[in-house]
């Protein structure tokens, strides 16, 4: 049910960023984030299928897997939604945020909605060691991240510093690298 | 030419390569289908796990959105050159990313089918679930033709029909070889067949062959040429035969006919043609009653009623009427025919016809009675003289050798009154003039009457005789004596060393058994069947001096006949014979 449920997203999200650029607005008027963020809340979820995490990234056995969004929140209820009810690797997924930071390290997954390098940094190394950081300030990588979001040909792509992914003792589906950006 | 007419060599040579032919056949379907689904099951098995590889590398680019890179993973599919389409659908069926990349849609079905693969319209489609981690992310499309298959099975048809084509023609070879080994015994077997047909000489015989089949075949058809050949002689032997007989039946001088069961004549010779003036044509076919005087016809029928019991019939005389409605007297010998299984299928008779000799007899009966009257008119005046002599002499005490002398003619003139009386009595029956003359009587009388004047004929032997007194007869009294007479004058000839005589009467509820018993010379069982006939006499070297014309024991069985009783002999040789009879017994 939810890999339809995105798909779904994912597949009206592309229509709509291919055919009309103001659509912001509309999505807007109807409760959405932009459509952007509507295919990179996908995205987030989509992580969970193609990266492992070790049992060390969970406090206990039936710990939920936390997303946790530092900074402003871009998805709205729209991520909720999308992770109602479902899994990764078996533990419940929730979702925690942090607009003025705070204490991010019981987050499995934290999407950093900052663009200041200085205030990044900070978030980055408060970061636990199992955590996937993933973002979209263009220093993302270069400031510590894992995965950076970026636009090309209208379609949101993805940078990994796999470095960084292998660092945190996370293991990522070599069907992911292939299509992404590995730095 | 059909199968049926051609030869023996080409029916074996096309048994075999039919036989061939047809297994060959059959193999190469067999395996042809088993290679046929043994291809597809490969060919499946193929696409399915490149399906599931294709499938398994494409979730990514399905989960991230990255079309790009679902072509490239696509375009993998190059590899396999019998793969013409392929495409991938996001999970709401829509078309994701398709190879080659332009192809026209209507090449690819608007919407996922069901998973797994299948075989249609000469192509294998599979559908294949994209997942990653049990989620459903889309589906894989797969289309691949069958021209590796079709290839395959073209090179095994190909090697088939090679196959197919050498192995025939080593039938073929060998067929030709084997044909001539498997009919050549068959060949001289056919050969020795018609041989013997052409030459009708049974005693040919068929070489045997080595092949046990076909020597116990020709050991069969041997074995039969050996019947065939006794038989052939049986029947030519029979055939010789049927023509001396029918010689003999031809040039007999009695007509001898025959018929079936029913009295119709089937066969009838030159001698019936001469005595009953029909041709074999004009009775051939027709009832024997043609031949049979009307008053005749029930003694015919009757003789057909013995005949269907198995009877033969022996020198029954009656008469028969010729064609110019003369009436014949004949004398019958019928005798059955019987078929092979004894069944009764009809009856052979032989006719003599005896008319002239029945005048003969009947000319000699004349004669004997006239002579026998002639003699017996001065025999009965010679005899009252002796008589008269005799009690004369006796009176007179003359002279011993006169006493002596006219005793011994009295008992001869008796005697001879005997005969002529026999005589007599025989003309009289020859001549059907004998009649009964019957009376009430006591039977005591007569035989003390007859004993004493039996006696009176001889001194050597003693007649003996029980009493009957009392027992009364219906018989002709006369006839009666005469018939003891001669039973007493028969022993006392056939008794040369002399000894008892006896008549001994046993009386039972309404007859009375009259038996005359000697210790004589006995007669032979085989003698005793014809002692009754006219004119027989025993020939016994004891008794070739004693005198008679074999008339006695004939006139004792007639005239007992005409009483409704028979004469029966008991006798052994060497120890005695014993005459019975008996009479109605009035109480």
């Amino acid at each position: 049910m939810s890999g339809k449920k995105y798909t779904i997203r994912i597949f009206i999200a592309c229509l709509i960023l291919q055919a009309v650029n103001a659509s912001t607005t509309a999505a807007r008027a109807q409760g959405k984030p932009p459509l952007e963020y509507q295919i990179k809340a996908a995205f987030l979820f989509n992580f969970t299928r193609f990266i492992h995490w070790p049992a060390s990234a969970y406090s206990s056995p039936d710990a939920p897997f936390v997303i946790g969004i530092a900074g402003n929140d871009p998805f709205g209820s729209y991520l909720d939604d999308l992770v109602n009810g479902e899994q990764a690797e078996g533990h419940n997924i929730i979702i925690r945020r942090y607009p003025d930071g705070g204490d991010i390290s019981g987050c499995q997954l934290l999407f950093v909605n900052t663009f200041a390098p200085a205030k990044l940094k900070t978030i980055l190394s408060l970061a636990r060691r199992n955590t996937l950081t993933v973002g979209d300030a263009n220093s993302f990588v270069n400031s510590g991240g894992m995965i950076r979001f970026f636009k090309e040909d209208n379609r949101i792509k993805m940078e990994i510093k796999l470095a960084a992914i292998k660092a945190a003792k996370l293991e990522i589906s070599a069907k992911l690298l292939q299509v992404a950006k590995v730095k | 030419m059909k199968f049926q007419d051609s030869s023996i060599q080409n029916k074996i040579m096309s048994a075999i390569l039919f036989t061939c032919t047809v297994v060959l056949l059959l193999m190469s379907i067999a395996y042809f289908l088993f290679e046929y689904f043994s291809y597809k099951r490969t060919i499946k098995d193929n696409l399915s796990t490149l399906g599931a590889i294709i499938a398994s590398n494409s979730s990514a680019a399905l989960a991230f959105d990255s079309q790009s890179d679902a072509r490239e993973i696509l375009g993998a599919l190059k590899g396999n050159p019998h793969i013409v389409a392929a495409c991938l659908y996001d999970d709401q069926g829509r078309l994701f990313a398709t190879y080659p990349t332009v192809i026209s849609a209507l090449q690819l079905p608007a919407k996922p089918q069901p998973d797994g693969y299948r075989f249609s319209n000469g192509v294998l489609e599979g559908y294949e679930p994209v997942t990653q981690r049990s989620d459903r992310l889309g589906t894989l499309y797969i289309k691949s033709d069958l021209g590796q298959m079709y290839t395959q099975l073209g090179n095994l048809l190909f090697t088939a029909g090679l196959l197919f084509t050498i192995v025939l023609l080593i039938a073929f070879l060998l067929s030709v070889l084997l044909k001539r080994r498997i009919a050549k015994p068959i060949l001289l077997l056919e050969d020795t067949a018609r041989s013997i047909s052409q030459g009708h000489d049974y005693s040919l015989r068929a070489a045997r062959a080595s092949e046990e089949e076909l020597s116990s075949l020709t050991d069969a058809f041997n074995q039969m040429l050996t019947q065939i050949e006794l038989q052939n002689q049986a029947l030519l032997d029979a055939g010789a035969e049927n023509r001396k007989l029918a010689a003999v039946v031809e040039s007999s001088n009695d007509p001898i006919i025959s018929m079936t069961r029913e009295g119709i004549i089937i066969s009838w010779n030159d001698a019936a043609q001469r005595t009953f003036g029909y041709t074999a044509d004009e009775l051939i076919g027709q009832s024997i009653m043609k031949i049979v005087p009307p008053e005749r016809q029930q003694e015919e029928i009757e003789l057909l009623t013995r005949l269907e019991n198995g009877e033969g019939i022996e020198q029954f005389e009656t008469q028969r009427i010729t064609k110019n409605k003369k009436i014949l007297e004949v004398s019958l010998t019928i005798s059955p025919v019987k078929d092979a299984q004894g069944r009764i299928i009809g009856s052979s008779k032989i006719a003599r016809d005896i008319s002239e000799k029945k005048q003969e007899e009947r000319r000699k009966n004349d004669f004997i009675g006239m002579v026998s009257h002639e003699l017996k008119t001065p025999l009965t005046s010679i005899r009252s003289y002796v008589q008269i002599l005799l009690a004369e002499a006796k009176k007179r005490s003359s002279d011993a050798f006169i006493i002596n002398a006219l005793t011994r003619a009295d008992v001869q003139t008796r005697k001879m009154s005997h005969m002529i009386q026999d005589f007599l009595n025989l003309a009289r029956l020859e001549e059907g003039k004998i009649q009964l003359q019957q009376n009430i009587f006591e039977l005591q009388p007569l035989i003390e009457e007859i004993a004493s004047d039996a006696q009176a004929l001889t001194t050597a032997h003693h007649i003996q005789f029980n009493n009957c007194t009392g027992v009364k007869v219906k018989a002709d009294r006369e006839k009666i004596g005469q018939v003891l007479m001669n039973l007493l004058t028969n022993a006392i000839k056939y008794s040369p060393k002399g000894g008892d005589i006896t008549i001994t009467g046993t009386p039972q509820t309404d007859k009375i058994t009259i038996r005359v018993a000697d210790h004589g010379v006995g007669i032979g069982a085989t003698e005793q069947k014809k002692l009754f006939q006219r004119f027989y006499r025993v020939e016994n070297e004891q008794i070739q001096v004693v005198s008679g014309f074999g008339i006695g024991l004939y006139l004792v069985s007639e005239m007992l006949r005409y009483h409704n009783s028979q004469i029966e002999v008991e006798s052994q040789e060497g120890v005695g014979s014993s005459f019975i009879f008996s009479l109605n017994m009035l109480n």
